[in-house]
């Protein structure tokens, strides 16, 4: 790779992870910057020229009228072309919590003209906590050859996968589950899943945090030597190819 | 909320709105170099935020540029009025385009409002003419000292040699198990899943700690994920102390503080503290006192510990109509945060037993010090449902008095985990050095003996339950014992940490973790 790749992340009213974002970019080799969707009504080829895209996690528009729908409507009114041209052109993205709550009411996960849902979690309410989730599918340009669990937290209201047989049948055929939880199931999704990606595999939406698991110092059991699980993995995976 | 209600609770209550907040702080954050004072708009609004920030400067304030949320506001109510997100900043004449600018960009609502003058007079203007022309030095300082009557609480400090009947009738493991049970000690951890404890990823340390991430810590780190430094947060509070002796609380609760700070790695020398008032009517003489007594307790241990306090809050006329249908106050209630400096944020220490082997080090003095303490709440009979708290001294024994040798321990224990001594560290507050052991073997799932032939001048019940301040438990290698207790003064030897999934008490029952885990969760 000759030179970082930049990386748009795109914030809403109410969006927190932004930073948190930015820096596991960074650190897995991005040039990653945020712009709000009022900046970014004011530069209108940003997204043209991002060479990645992310829509990060937080509380955009504070969850009014369900996580991520405004989010969804307002990107959908002032980008959705861009931000189809630039699905269509192969630019990674990826959209973490809200963000992933926000593709799939966009419509573009889990894509081919199929719905999925995000719903209330099966506890009834918010939950942070720590999970491990396995990479399996390697028609994702961001989980494949990726061999180790990610270890990394939840924090989410509203995370449980679900959708109808047929849709879950045409993404397991697919290889569209991207990531599945190996720890304990924390939201009632459907076949565990955490996250799942685009026909193209170059889109990946997942409930989870793998952009707070960047450094070892992050793990819960630093203190007792732990040190797997790293969420960097995921970023060099999309890094390495929006720089190819 | 719905459409009534404006009606309802508009005039009393300010509604706040989470995604403006957070629109404010974002550019608050980006701003940061384009302001050089700022208060936020909270009691009193605009009158005490620019009366504030005027003080001894002067300012010139036209009211007819606030944006209103609906018309005919008169001028001494928009000057009131305390709608919440709002700022008030003082800005260089050169600044304020490219802030006009940011806050457009971030959807935030940017107001003109006037200068600060710099003739030391606050005027204030309603479409130009003055409504309000006061000298800020008389604002501030003019008003007439108010007198109020406090009476005194006179609380029985007559000390207990040994621990009372109620407590030594009753098996070591039968209080453990009660105590751990007991809300205000049980598992938190279903109200600590419900916050997002994760973001920005500079959590060091962690509130719930251990091999499965479900035990108790002392404070929490916070550290950027590549700074060597951070910072870390205590709580202390006990208004059962409260009641009892309000200048002891105080001095009790700031040692707290000061502990879960200190005992996750924070130098003892770089902390500042809090303090949040909860309080009943000070017009009450008694009540007046009881606070006068808690302050005086605030001075002595800001002093104690060299730890300035930098802010604070106060809730007076927290009162209730009881069964007698009388006013009563709540009980004295004072929240102490201590924010703390960590040096190496990698250096930092957890409360679960990391391994088998090591020898388990008790650091501070112990004395039969149970007026106020969790075991008297639960086993002395003298304490009725309704006034739990207020049992016969006598038999229980006053509250824990500060141990002024706790600031130069606390150096030394900083010491020791700079050098990398100290395995684990959990500090001794409710339930004492029973529960404070029994919450580290269930948050590393490593067993360990109690052991108190050590301590053999002290009676097993004082040395296990009572709520002596100054106090870690702390685990060592065997190999660094000699060096550590060089370090530290008072640190006696409190039992070790064993290869069997047990807590061995000092009578020599034993209970399996499994067991002290399921109790502790069933609590909560």
């Amino acid at each position: 790779m000759s030179s970082r790749p930049s990386a748009l992340v795109i914030a809403a009213p109410g969006s927190n992870r932004h930073p948190d974002v930015i820096f596991a970019l960074e650190q897995a080799g991005a040039n990653a910057f945020s712009l709000n969707l009022q900046q970014l009504a004011a530069q209108p080829t940003a997204i043209e020229r991002a060479q990645m895209i992310v829509i990060p996690g937080g509380f955009s528009f504070a969850d009014a009228l369900g996580a991520g729908r405004l989010f969804a409507l307002e990107l959908s009114h002032a980008l959705g072309d861009a931000l189809q041209n630039a699905v269509a052109r192969s630019t990674p993205i990826i959209g973490i919590c809200n963000g992933f709550q926000t593709l799939v009411r966009m419509g573009i996960l889990p894509g081919f003209g199929r719905t999925a849902a995000l719903g209330h979690n099966a506890g009834g309410g918010f939950r942070c906590s720590w999970v491990r989730i396995k990479p399996v599918s390697q028609r994702s340009v961001w989980t494949r050859g990726l061999d180790q669990d990610i270890y990394c937290p939840i924090a989410h209201g509203e995370g449980r996968f679900n959708c109808d047989d047929e849709t879950l049948t045409a993404l397991q055929n697919n290889d569209q589950i991207a990531l599945t939880y190996s720890s304990a199931n924390p939201n009632g999704s459907l076949g565990d899943i955490a996250g799942i990606c685009d026909e193209s595999g170059f889109v990946l939406g997942l409930m989870p945090h793998p952009e707070n698991h960047i450094v070892a110092r992050q793990h819960p059991q630093f203190h007792r030597g732990r040190r797997d699980g790293l969420g960097l993995n995921l970023f060099r995976q999309g890094v390495s190819i929006a720089g190819s | 909320m719905d459409a009534t209600t404006g009606d309802v609770s508009g005039a009393s209550v300010q509604i706040g709105d989470p995604i403006t907040e957070k629109l404010l702080i974002d550019l608050l954050f980006d701003a940061r170099d384009l302001y050089r004072a700022i208060t936020d708009c909270g009691a009193g609004g605009l009158s005490s935020a620019i009366g504030e920030m005027a003080e001894g400067v002067g300012a010139d304030v036209e009211l007819a540029h606030a944006p209103l949320k609906y018309p005919g506001l008169a001028a001494w109510e928009i000057w009131l009025s305390e709608a919440q997100e709002r700022m008030v900043l003082a800005v260089a004449p050169s600044d304020c385009e490219a802030l006009k600018e940011l806050c457009a960009q971030h959807g935030v609502e940017y107001t003109d409002l006037g200068e600060f003058t710099g003739d030391g007079q606050l005027t204030v203007r309603f479409n130009g003419e003055p409504v309000l022309s006061l000298d800020t030095h008389f604002l501030h300082n003019g008003r007439p000292q108010r007198r109020m009557n406090a009476v005194m609480p006179r609380p029985d400090r007559t000390p207990l040699s040994a621990a009372p009947n109620w407590l030594t009738d009753t098996p070591l493991a039968v209080v453990l198990l009660a105590l751990l049970s007991h809300p205000n000690i049980a598992s938190k951890a279903n109200v600590i899943h419900r916050y997002d404890n994760e973001i920005r990823g500079a959590t060091a340390v962690r509130n719930l700690v251990g091999e499965y991430g479900d035990g108790h810590g002392d404070g929490v780190v916070i550290a950027e994920p590549l700074d060597d430094f951070g910072f870390a947060i205590g709580i202390g509070v006990n208004p059962w102390y409260g009641v009892l002796d309000p200048q002891r609380m105080a001095l009790a609760v700031i040692d707290e503080a000061m502990r879960n700070v200190v005992a996750v790695g924070a130098d003892p020398d770089r902390v500042a503290l809090l303090d949040n008032f909860s309080w009943g009517d000070p017009r009450r003489a008694s009540t007046l006192g009881e606070l006068a007594a808690a302050v005086d307790g605030c001075c002595a241990g800001a002093l104690a510990f060299g730890a300035p306090f930098v802010s604070g809050k106060d809730s007076l006329n927290n009162e209730y109509i009881g069964d007698d249908g009388q006013r009563h106050s709540v009980p004295p209630t004072l929240v102490i945060t201590a924010v703390a400096h960590v040096p190496d944020a990698s250096r930092t220490v957890t409360a679960d037993l990391k391994s088998a082997g090591n020898i388990l080090l008790l650091l501070g003095n112990t004395s039969a010090e149970f007026g106020g303490s969790h075991s008297a709440m639960i086993f002395d009979p003298g304490s009725a449902a309704k006034s739990q708290v207020q049992g016969q001294t006598s038999s229980r024994g006053p509250v824990p008095q500060f141990d002024s040798a706790a600031p130069s321990r606390y150096r030394a224990l900083h010491a020791a985990m700079q050098l990398g001594l100290i395995k684990s560290c959990h500090d001794c507050s409710e339930g004492g050095v029973g529960i404070a052991i029994a919450e580290m073997a269930i948050a590393g799932r490593i067993g360990a003996r109690i052991d108190v032939s050590d301590n053999s001048e002290i009676d097993a019940a004082t040395l296990m339950f009572s709520e002596s301040l100054g106090r870690f438990v702390v685990e060592v290698a065997p190999s660094d014992v000699a060096a550590v207790q060089s370090m530290i003064a008072d640190c006696a030897v409190i039992g070790a940490t064993t290869t069997t999934q047990h807590l061995v008490l000092p009578d020599g029952t034993s209970i399996e973790i499994a067991d002290l885990l399921r109790v502790w969760s069933s609590g909560s």
